[in-house]
C-alpha cells in the first residue's frame, strides 16, 4: 500500500470509529404498553380479592351490575349499524373496570378510590373505509366515573351504558369529538351463560377462570351523528359481561375470540386462548345458538379456526390474522370471516385488535352469511 | 477518453493524499459544525416542546384561583359541562424530610388517569410507574432517580416526612428518570390531599384546549363557567418564553454555522486552487490534445462533487457526534432557565440529513469554480510573463479594495438603518465581515513590502525571503489570512459582547439587590398553608430587622396580552436600587403609592414601544384601566419584560395577593451576621429559603455563566475549525514550497535559514491577520450589542473591552498561523536537495 495514504486511511477510521459512536447510542426506552394478557396473569396482585372457584347462581338484573370484590370485570358491546341514507358502521363499546387495591381506606380526599375504569369507544366506517377510536380512562371517584353494584350502570363522564330492564335490554350514549352515538339495545334472545353455567375456566390453576354471560342478538336502534349530520341507525349487537380475579394462566399468550350473527338465525361465539408455544388451549370453548334460543356448548374440537391473511400495523408493527376460515362440522359451516377493514387496531395503552368482519359461506365467497366481530390480543412480542 | 481523465484525475489525488485528506477534512468540518448546529436547534425545539407537555400533558391552559387554592367542585363543574374535555388535577405543597431538618421536598400530586387519555401513545409516567399501587394505596410515592439516591432510598424503601397532618411513612414505589422531578415527591392527588391536609382543594387544573377558532370559543365558555375566584390563563406566557428562548439560541447558533460554512468554503477553496495549479501542465497537455475546456472543466467539477460528497458524508457523522455534546449544554441551560427538560437523544430528521448533504457538495462545487475558470483561461494564456500578472494582482487588489469600500458602506447604512430586523443586523454584520476579507490580501501585501525594506536593513535575507514570498503570493496567502481574521475578530466581538453583558448584569444585581437578605417559599406557589405575609409581621418584630421589603409576581392581563406585573412594597433605601433609561425617578416615586403610574422594563418597552407618558393597559377588578408609565427601568430579568408598580396601588386595583418575596434589612448598627442568625433561629423548621444577598447574586450570576456556556463552546467551536482550516490551508501552500525550499538548500541555505524562510511567512500572515481582526471585532461587537441584542431582547449595556480577553485572542491567532509553519519548516529541513533538484 502506498505509504503516503496514511492520513486519507486515518480519516476514515475517525469517521469509522464516529459512525460506531453513533451506532452505539442508546435509543430513548420506548414505553411498553401493558398486555391484555399480562394484566390478567398477575397472581402477584390477587391476594384480598374474591376468587372465581367454581358454578354459582346467577341472578338477574342483580348480575348487570358491577362485581367490584373481583379484580376486573368487562361489558363488552358489539354491533353492525345500518343508517338510513345506507351507509354501514360496526361499533364496539368496551367498559372495563379494574380494581386498584383490594382494602378499601377511609379518607378525607374525595379522589380516593379502589376502582378505575378504562373505556373503548370505536366506529368502523364500511363506505369511508375508517376506524374511528377514543380511550377514556378515568379513577371511579366524584362521581364522575363508575359503576354501580346494584344496576347494570356505568359511566365514565358522557359514556355511558344502562340497563333498561331484567332481560337484559340496554341504553348507550358516547360522544366524541368526531361522532355520537346513542343506541336502544333490545333483546331478541334470552341470555347464554358461556362455559360450565357460567364458571368459565381458562386455565387448570383454581380461580383462573372467569363468570362469563353472553347476549347473543339484540336488536338496535338509534341515531349516530358525524359532524351537523345525524342520522337514525338499526342493526344487531352482542353483549358480553364477565368478571373475575384471575384469568389466564401463565402458559397462555392470548385469545382469539369472535361473535358470528347469522343470516339463518343462529349464533356462534368462540374464545380461542392460545398458548405461548402457538397451540390451542384444550380449555377453549365457544357455544352455538339455534334460531329459537337453545344454546348448546363447544369445545376445542368441534371448531377449526384458521388464519388466511395476515396484516402488520403499521403503527405498532404487530401483525394480526384478519382473514379466518372457521369450520363447525357439527353446525354443517364453512365460513370465511374477513375483516372489513385491515386497521381496526387499538394501539394505545392496550393493544389490541378487535373488528368488525364480514362473513361469507367459505366454498362460494359471494354468498353472505352474516356478520361477525373478532378481537385479537396478544399479538405483541 | 472520459474515463481516462477521471482516470487521471484520481491518479493525481490519490499521489497527494495530504491534499486530498486536508480537501476532506475542510469539508467535514465546514459541513459539520453547520449539522451539528442545525442538529441541536432541531432537538432542543422537540425537548423544549416535550418538556410542555411531558408532566401536564399537552396542557395549554390553567385554571387557577385568584388567590390560594382551588375548590374541587370548580373541577366536577368543569367536567360536567364539558365532558370530552381531559382535565388534570394538581395540588402542591412542599414536606419536610424527617431525618433532616431543614430538607424540605416538594409535594406534587396529580392524577396520573387523567394524563393518559386519549392519546396513542401513553405518557412515560404512565407507562414507567405501576400505578394500580400509585393510586390505590395511600402513601405511595414517585421520585427522581438523582434525588432517591442522594437520599440514600431504593425503591420499596419508605422515606418518613414531617407533614400538616403530622408524621408519616411514605413508600417509594419507583424511580423515574426525570429532572422534571429533581426534589419532588409525585403522589397521587388523593395522596396530596391526605398528607398536605387539604381535603377538597387543588392547586390548578391544567387542560389542553384545541387551537384556532373552536379553542377560543371553549375557553370563552369556560370563563363564563368558572366561579369569580377562579380564572382561566393561557400557558401562553410560559410558551412564549421557550419560544424566545429558541429564537435567542436560534439566532446566536446560525450566526455561527454560517461562519463556519464560510471557513468550509474557504478551505475547499484552497485545496481546489492547489489541486488545480498543481495539474496547470497536465491540462494545457491535454488541451493540445484536443480535450475542449468543457471537457476539462466537467472534468474538475465532478472531481469537486464527488470530494464534496464524501467530504459532506464525514461531516455528517462529525456533526451528529458534536451534537450530542452540545445538547446536553442546551438542556442544562434550558433547565436552569425555563423549565425543566429531558433531551436524551438527537433528532435525526432524514430531510435535514439530506439537505446537509446537498450544502456540502454545491458549496465545494461553487468554491471549486473559481479556480476551475481561471485554469481553463491560463492554459491557454500559459507561459506569459510575470509583469502582466504583477499588473493582474495591482488591478485585483485595486477592485477588492473597492469592493470593500462598499461592503463596508453597506454594513454602516444597515446597522444605522431604522428597522427591527434581526436579519438585517446579521447582514450589517456579514459586510463588515466580508469587508475586512476583501482587504485582507492587499493589506497583507502592503505590509509585507513594508517589511522587505526593514529586513533587508537587518540583514536578515532568510526572513526577507520569506516575506517576498507572502508579498508575491498575496491573492492566496491573503485569503487564508482573511479566513483567520474572520474568525478570529467573530470570537473577539462575541468576548467582548459576553464581557459587558457580564458586568452590566452584575452591576445591575448588586444596585438593585439592596437589602442584606432575602426570604421565599420553598415551594414558591404561594398556596403553601405558610404565608409570607405572617412570616413578615414575625420577623419585623426582630430587633435585629430594621426594615423589610416585598415583592408580589402575578401575571395579568393586559390590552397587549398577558403581563408579568411586580407589585412592589419598598422602603426608601430600596427605591435607589432602580437605574431608569428613560423617565425621570422624581416623577415615578412622587407618584409611586398614590397614582396608578408604573415602571415598565426596557424588554417591555422595547417589545411594545412604549415611552414614559404613554399608558399600559391593565385588567383590574374594576375592568380595564390604563396605568401612566413614568420611567422604563433597566431590567436583565426577563426577555418578556415586565410591568412594576406599587404596593398600595396593586392591592387598590388587583386586590389582595400573596407575597412572593421578602427582603430584610438590618436595624442600625446590626451586622448582617448578627442578622443572618437571628433570621435562621426565627425561621427554623419553616420551609422558606433565607438567603444572603451574596448568595442570591452569586446564583443569578452562575445562571448567567451557564446560559453562555453554549455560546462560549461554540464560540471556541467555530474558533477552532477556523483555526484547523487556516493550519490546514497553510500546510497545503507550504507543502507546495517544500521542492523550491530543497532548492533553496542546495543553493547553501542553512537549516536555521530555510525555517526563518518558512515560519517568517506564516508569522507574518498571522500576526497582520490577528491585529486586524482587533479593529474589526470591536465594530462586529458594536454590532453584536447595540443591534442584534436589542433586536433580539430589547436590553442595551454599556460596551466593556475586556483586554486581557482580547490579548489572548490576538495570540491565538499568531500561534495557530505559527503552528502552521512547524511542521512544513520541518519537512523542508528533511528534504533532500538532490531529489527535490531532480524533481525540478
Amino acid at each position: 500500500m502506498n505509504k503516503k495514504l496514511w492520513p486519507v486511511v486515518l480519516l476514515g477510521l475517525v469517521g469509522l470509529a464516529l459512525i460506531g459512536r453513533l451506532v452505539g447510542v442508546s435509543p430513548t426506552p420506548l414505553t411498553s404498553p401493558d398486555n391484555i394478557a399480562r394484566i390478567l396473569h398477575d397472581d402477584a396482585q390477587n391476594a384480598g380479592y374474591a376468587r372465581v372457584l367454581g358454578p354459582r347462581a346467577f341472578e338477574f338484573p342483580r348480575d348487570h351490575a358491577a362485581h367490584p370484590n373481583y379484580r376486573h370485570e368487562w361489558w363488552y358491546l358489539t354491533g353492525h349499524l345500518e343508517a338510513a341514507d345506507g351507509t354501514r358502521q360496526g361499533f364496539q363499546l368496551t367498559f372495563f373496570r379494574y380494581a386498584l387495591s383490594p382494602q378499601a381506606v377511609v379518607s378525607t380526599s374525595h379522589w380516593r378510590t379502589q376502582q378505575a375504569l378504562l373505556a373503548h369507544f370505536a366506529l368502523t366506517d364500511e363506505t369511508t373505509q375508517r376506524f374511528i377510536h377514543h380511550e377514556r380512562h378515568a379513577r371511579v371517584a366524584l362521581g364522575l366515573a363508575g359503576a354501580s353494584d346494584t344496576v347494570g350502570e356505568i359511566w365514565l363522564n358522557d359514556w355511558r351504558l344502562t340497563q333498561t330492564g331484567a332481560a337484559g335490554g340496554w341504553q348507550l350514549q358516547a360522544t366524541t369529538p368526531d361522532a355520537a352515538l346513542t343506541l336502544d339495545l333490545q333483546p331478541r334472545k334470552p341470555l347464554v351463560l358461556q362455559g360450565d353455567q357460567g364458571y368459565s375456566r381458562k386455565s387448570e390453576a383454581p380461580g383462573n377462570a372467569s363468570y362469563y354471560y353472553s347476549i347473543p342478538r339484540l336488536a338496535v336502534a338509534g341515531t349516530l351523528q358525524r359532524g351537523d349530520t345525524q342520522v337514525r341507525v338499526r342493526g344487531t349487537a352482542w353483549v358480553d359481561h364477565e368478571w373475575g380475579t384471575s384469568a389466564l394462566g401463565a402458559a397462555h399468550s392470548g385469545w382469539d375470540w369472535f361473535a358470528l350473527q347469522l343470516n339463518d338465525g343462529r349464533e356462534l361465539s368462540f374464545y380461542r386462548l392460545r398458548q405461548i408455544d402457538g397451540r390451542a388451549d384444550g380449555l377453549s370453548r365457544g357455544v352455538v345458538v339455534s334460531p329459537n334460543g337453545e344454546a348448546r356448548p363447544l369445545d376445542l374440537a368441534a371448531l377449526q379456526m384458521t388464519p388466511l391473511r395476515w396484516w402488520r400495523s403499521p403503527v405498532t408493527g404487530i401483525r394480526y390474522p384478519v382473514v379466518w376460515r372457521v369450520v363447525c362440522v357439527g353446525e354443517q359451516l364453512d365460513l370465511r370471516l374477513e375483516a372489513v377493514l385491515d386497521a381496526q387496531e387499538w394501539p394505545g395503552s392496550l393493544r389490541y385488535w378487535e373488528g368488525a368482519m364480514h362473513v361469507t359461506d367459505f366454498a362460494t365467497p359471494t354468498q353472505t352469511r352474516g356478520r361477525a366481530y373478532l378481537e385479537l390480543t396478544g399479538y405483541a412480542r | 477518453m472520459k474515463l481516462l481523465l477521471f482516470r487521471a484525475s484520481a491518479r493525481v489525488l490519490w499521489q497527494h493524499p495530504w491534499q486530498l485528506a486536508l480537501a476532506l477534512l475542510g469539508i467535514a468540518t465546514g459541513v459539520g459544525v453547520v449539522a451539528a448546529v442545525q442538529l441541536t436547534q432541531r432537538s432542543a425545539q422537540v425537548a423544549l416542546a416535550d418538556a410542555q407537555s411531558s408532566l401536564a400533558g399537552p396542557a395549554t391552559h390553567r385554571i387557577e384561583a385568584r388567590q390560594g387554592l382551588l375548590s374541587e367542585a370548580v373541577y366536577l363543574r368543569v367536567a360536567r359541562a364539558l365532558p370530552g374535555l381531559k382535565l388534570a388535577p394538581v395540588l402542591r405543597g412542599a414536606v419536610q424530610v424527617a431525618a433532616a431538618d431543614s430538607e424540605f421536598l416538594a409535594l406534587v400530586g396529580i392524577d396520573p388517569l387523567a394524563l393518559s387519555g386519549d392519546a396513542d401513545s401513553p405518557t412515560d409516567l404512565a407507562a414507567r410507574v405501576h400505578w394500580a399501587a400509585f393510586i390505590g394505596r395511600p402513601d405511595t410515592a414517585v421520585m427522581a432517580r438523582s434525588t432517591a439516591h442522594r437520599l440514600g432510598l431504593q425503591p420499596g424503601d419508605h422515606l418518613a416526612i414531617r407533614s400538616p397532618t403530622g408524621p408519616r411513612s411514605l413508600e417509594i414505589i419507583a424511580l423515574i428518570e426525570s429532572p422534571l422531578l429533581a426534589e419532588t415527591l409525585l403522589v397521587d392527588i388523593a395522596s396530596a390531599q391526605e398528607i398536605l391536609h387539604r381535603p377538597g382543594l387543588l392547586s390548578a387544573i391544567d387542560l389542553a384546549l384545541p387551537e384556532g377558532a373552536a379553542g377560543e370559543q371553549l375557553a370563552q365558555t369556560l370563563a363564563q363557567l368558572l366561579p369569580a375566584t377562579a380564572q382561566l390563563d393561557a400557558i401562553a406566557g410560559r410558551i412564549a418564553s421557550n419560544q424566545a428562548l429558541t429564537r435567542a439560541f436560534d439566532t446566536n447558533l446560525t450566526a455561527l454555522s454560517l461562519l463556519a460554512l464560510l471557513v468550509g468554503m474557504f478551505l475547499i477553496y484552497n485545496t481546489e486552487t492547489f489541486l488545480v495549479l498543481q495539474r496547470r501542465t497536465l491540462f494545457a497537455q491535454l488541451r493540445a490534445l484536443g480535450v475542449s475546456g468543457w471537457e476539462l472543466g466537467g472534468l474538475l467539477l465532478t472531481e469537486a462533487a464527488v470530494l464534496g460528497l464524501v467530504g459532506s458524508g464525514l461531516g455528517l457523522v462529525l456533526g451528529v457526534a458534536l451534537a450530542q455534546g452540545l445538547l446536553r449544554l442546551v438542556a442544562q441551560t434550558i433547565n436552569d432557565l425555563y423549565t425543566h427538560t429531558t433531551v436524551s437523544a438527537v433528532a435525526l430528521p432524514p430531510a435535514l440529513l439530506c439537505g446537509m448533504l446537498a450544502i456540502g457538495v454545491i458549496a465545494t462545487v461553487l468554491a471549486a469554480a473559481p479556480p476551475v475558470l481561471e485554469a481553463l483561461r491560463s492554459t491557454v494564456r500559459r507561459g506569459l510573463a510575470s509583469r502582466p500578472e504583477k499588473q493582474r494582482e495591482v488591478a485585483h487588489h485595486r477592485r477588492c479594495r473597492r469592493l470593500a469600500y462598499a461592503a463596508l458602506a453597506l454594513s454602516v447604512s444597515l446597522t444605522l438603518w431604522p428597522s427591527r430586523s434581526l436579519g438585517l443586523g446579521f447582514a450589517a454584520m456579514g459586510c463588515a465581515l466580508l469587508a475586512g476579507a476583501l482587504l485582507m490580501p492587499w493589506l497583507l501585501s502592503t505590509s509585507a513590502r513594508s517589511l522587505l525594506k526593514a529586513m533587508v536593513l537587518a540583514r536578515r535575507p532568510a526572513a526577507a525571503l520569506g516575506v517576498t514570498l507572502v508579498a508575491r503570493h498575496g491573492r492566496r496567502q491573503g485569503l487564508a489570512a482573511a479566513a483567520l481574521m474572520a474568525a478570529s475578530a467573530t470570537a473577539i466581538a462575541m468576548t467582548i459582547m459576553i464581557g459587558s453583558f457580564r458586568i452590566s448584569v452584575s452591576e445591575w444585581l448588586s444596585q438593585l439587590l439592596r437589602a442584606d437578605y432575602y426570604v421565599g417559599l420553598l415551594d414558591n406557589q404561594g398556596d403553601s398553608t405558610l404565608r409570607l405575609r405572617d412570616i413578615r409581621e414575625t420577623l419585623v418584630q426582630l430587633p435585629t430587622v430594621g426594615t423589610t421589603s416585598a415583592v408580589i409576581r402575578t401575571r395579568q392581563r393586559s390590552s397587549r396580552g398577558d403581563v408579568q406585573v411586580l407589585a412592589y412594597d419598598l422602603p426608601l433605601a430600596a427605591r435607589a436600587g432602580f437605574r431608569f433609561i428613560a423617565g425621570s425617578a422624581e416623577a415615578l416615586w412622587s407618584h409611586w403609592e398614590r397614582e396608578p403610574v408604573v415602571m415598565i422594563s426596557e424588554p417591555y418597552a422595547w417589545r411594545h414601544a412604549l415611552a414614559p407618558g404613554d399608558s399600559v393597559q391593565l385588567r383590574t377588578l374594576e375592568g380595564f384601566i390604563p396605568f401612566r408609565v413614568a420611567a422604563i427601568f433597566r431590567d436583565y430579568a426577563s426577555e418578556q419584560g415586565s410591568v412594576a408598580l406599587s404596593y398600595p396601588i396593586y392591592t387598590r386595583y388587583f386586590g389582595e395577593a400573596p407575597l412572593n418575596g421578602l427582603g430584610i434589612y438590618p436595624a442600625p448598627g446590626v451586622s448582617t451576621d448578627a442578622l443572618g442568625n437571628s433570621l435562621t433561629r426565627a425561621t427554623a423548621g419553616l420551609p422558606l429559603r433565607v438567603q444572603r444577598t451574596s448568595e442570591v447574586m452569586g446564583q443569578s450570576m452562575q445562571i448567567f455563566e451557564r446560559t453562555f456556556a453554549i455560546t462560549e463552546v461554540l464560540r471556541l467551536i467555530a474558533l477552532g475549525v477556523a483555526i484547523i482550516g487556516i493550519v490546514a490551508a497553510l500546510l497545503a501552500q507550504q507543502f507546495e514550497r517544500l521542492r523550491e525550499y530543497g532548492v533553496l538548500r542546495a543553493l547553501g541555505f542553512s537549516a536555521s535559514e530555510i525555517v526563518e524562510v518558512v515560519l517568517s511567512q506564516t508569522l507574518l500572515l498571522g500576526v497582520v491577520a490577528a491585529t486586524c481582526a482587533v479593529p474589526l471585532g470591536y465594530a462586529l461587537a458594536l454590532v453584536l450589542i447595540e443591534v442584534i441584542n436589542v433586536r433580539s431582547f430589547g436590553w442595551t449595556m454599556p460596551i466593556v473591552v475586556p483586554w486581557p480577553a482580547l490579548g489572548s485572542a490576538w495570540l491565538l491567532a499568531v500561534l495557530a498561523a505559527l503552528i502552521a509553519g512547524l511542521y512544513p519548516a520541518w519537512r523542508a529541513l528533511r528534504a533532500l536537495p538532490a531529489a527535490a533538484l531532480r524533481d525540478e
